[in-house]
């Protein structure tokens, strides 16, 4: 990927600015349950992506932040998004998401946002065989796993909670399964082609609609009193989740990254039967033996086929074909996504324990009750500080609030420290609240 | 059925093909695969193991198993008389389709009936 020259940062950074204040993501937009189209940034206050220095300038956590929701939208731009039904005003937040010239700035930004945010390696000088063994010893290890994901789940204060903002996290690709990868079916390129479009008719239920991964993922949202819409919980998603969502993104809407693409695939394939299989104990153990986990049932079984469909009926051909010239890239994906996969895993971890630390325990009574639907709580999309803060109720009434139900009332002169890096914000309960934030010396 | 012209039977939505096994008797069997609904009469036969291998997930059903899962039928000649369930609303359509689950068998069985014809 290229660089940005040095005198371009300030027209970028203004550019990303103009596509941040735009309707569908301006920070008055504020999500709607049932709306596709509303995706607030949080560019109040603005973030330089861009700073003199070009490349060379790290990217802090508010910026990575803000940056990966940029390019998230920019690749979703290209996807197709109906609701349910249409509301007063459907046409005109329908209209403006698309809007081509909105779309044209999404496109000059995306490709310095792609090498702002993504170390990408130049991959390894191993051979082919040496390229098997490190796939198998790593998909090994993996299935040794005894499940750190379900201890954390089960241990923390509240598993139920704990697995619907799971929940959430996966959802920015749960709903839309499959589509960055539907990228790669169009063209010409032999029987791999075919082999693929196999994968992506199990992704997509053979165009039964009941079966489509997606809509088993609804249920399972619906069944544990969710909102199973597009992007219902947008504000909530860490950056390191949209991170995972944005590589994929990445290396499909890239064609000269196909080969990455491939090896990204494979460990996707070779290892999520057996993480599907901790996530469905996980949820049964936390719901009961009744919900709804044919979505990761569903995996436990399919991906041991796509497994080896991907090896011997995509991977084995290309390797035939193209030999050592792709080996460097067919590993930088499989252990590039295993970087963002993991990196993603341990910070959603990270939040839980800072989620249930005493100071931001849920107020039960206002917790979910039987049959009712968790929507977004009624503030802008969350942030994070670069740095550690303390927030101070200075008047009115207010909440901090740090994901899906996690919400805790602030009491009047009380403070409260948010690490950063740390997703919150802060919700008014009273028109009058007014909270002080102050930086941590 | 006439098995000169037609290889394929769509009853309503169900499809099925005509399937020639390794002693040239021809029946008709669900294009289905039961482990995800894959197409069947696409799949390769492995005469090694005397199995289709389904082209989506590469499953495989036996001959034993296709033939007991086959429409009740009888061959008297070169037209296949089939029992169908089905009600009369139900549309039912005899197809010449692209089967590539008997290789050339059918070709082959066909082929006998040209000769005796011919002779």
């Amino acid at each position: 990927m290229t660089s940005v020259h040095p005198g371009q940062e300030e027209a970028l950074d203004r550019q990303l600015g103009a596509y941040c204040r735009s309707r569908p993501f301006r920070d008055a937009s504020r999500p709607q349950p049932g709306n596709p189209y509303r995706r607030p940034i949080a560019f109040a206050g603005g973030f330089r992506l861009w700073p003199e220095g070009g490349d060379a300038c790290p990217v802090g956590p508010r910026a990575r932040l803000l940056g990966h929701r940029v390019l998230f939208n920019i690749y979703e731009q290209d996807l197709m998004f109906l609701p349910r039904r249409p509301w007063d005003g459907f046409q005109r937040d329908f209209s403006s998401f698309y809007d081509p010239a909105l779309q044209r700035v999404g496109q000059k930004l995306r490709n310095p946002l792609e090498v702002r945010l993504f170390d990408l390696t130049d991959g390894s000088d191993l051979t082919a065989p040496e390229m098997w063994e490190h796939f198998d010893r790593v998909i090994a290890a993996h299935e040794r796993d005894e499940g750190a994901f379900r201890s954390a789940i089960l241990g923390s204060a509240d598993p139920e909670r704990a697995v619907r903002n799971f929940l959430v996290q996966c959802a920015g690709d749960f709903l839309t399964e499959a589509s960055a990868m539907a990228r790669n079916l169009p063209g010409t390129y032999g029987e791999v082609q075919s082999e693929l479009f196999k994968v992506f008719i199990d992704e997509y239920g053979y165009g039964v609609h009941p079966t489509k991964h997606s809509t088993l993922y609804e249920a399972l949202l619906r069944d544990v009193g969710m909102d199973p819409s597009a992007h219902a919980y947008w504000h909530l998603y860490l950056t390191t989740s949209l991170a995972v969502h944005n590589y994929i993104h990445l290396v499909s809407q890239n064609h000269r990254y196909f080969f990455r693409y491939l090896g990204a695939l494979y460990y996707a394939e070779a290892t999520y039967s057996h993480t599907c299989a901790i996530i469905s104990g996980t949820i049964r153990e936390a719901f009961g033996r009744d919900v709804d986990t044919r979505y990761f049932d569903e995996h436990v079984h399919i991906d041991r086929h796509h497994s080896r469909m991907v090896r011997d009926k995509l991977i084995h051909p290309i390797l035939a074909g193209f030999g050592d010239l792709v080996v460097s890239e067919l590993c930088a994906g499989f252990d590039e996504f295993r970087d963002v996969l993991e990196t993603s895993g341990s910070d959603f971890l990270e939040h839980l324990r800072f989620v249930d630390a005493e100071t931001l325990r849920c107020d039960r009574d206002a917790g979910v009750r039987a049959g009712s639907i968790l929507r977004p709580t009624a503030t802008g999309a969350l942030d994070v500080c670069d740095s550690d803060v303390v927030y101070t109720l200075e008047r009115g009434d207010g909440a901090l609030v740090c994901g899906l139900d996690c919400e805790r009332k602030m009491m009047p002169g009380e403070p409260i420290r948010v690490p950063g890096g740390r997703m919150h914000g802060f919700a008014q309960t009273t028109p009058d609240a007014l909270v002080r934030v102050e930086p941590v010396s | 059925m006439d098995l000169r012209r037609h290889n394929f039977l769509l009853v309503g939505d169900d499809a099925y093909f005509v399937f020639v096994p390794r002693d040239m008797q021809p029946c008709l069997v669900s294009a289905r695969c039961a482990h995800r609904g894959g197409p069947l009469h696409l799949a390769r036969f492995d005469d090694a193991s005397g199995c289709l291998v389904c082209p989506w997930h590469g499953s495989r059903t036996s001959e034993s198993r296709l033939r007991s899962r086959a429409l009740e039928s009888r061959l008297e000649g070169h037209h296949l008389r089939v029992q169908v369930a089905a009600g009369p609303a139900v549309p039912i359509e005899p197809l010449d389709r692209q089967v590539l689950a008997n290789g050339d068998r059918l070709d082959r069985v066909r082929a006998t009936w040209n000769d005796r014809a011919s002779s």
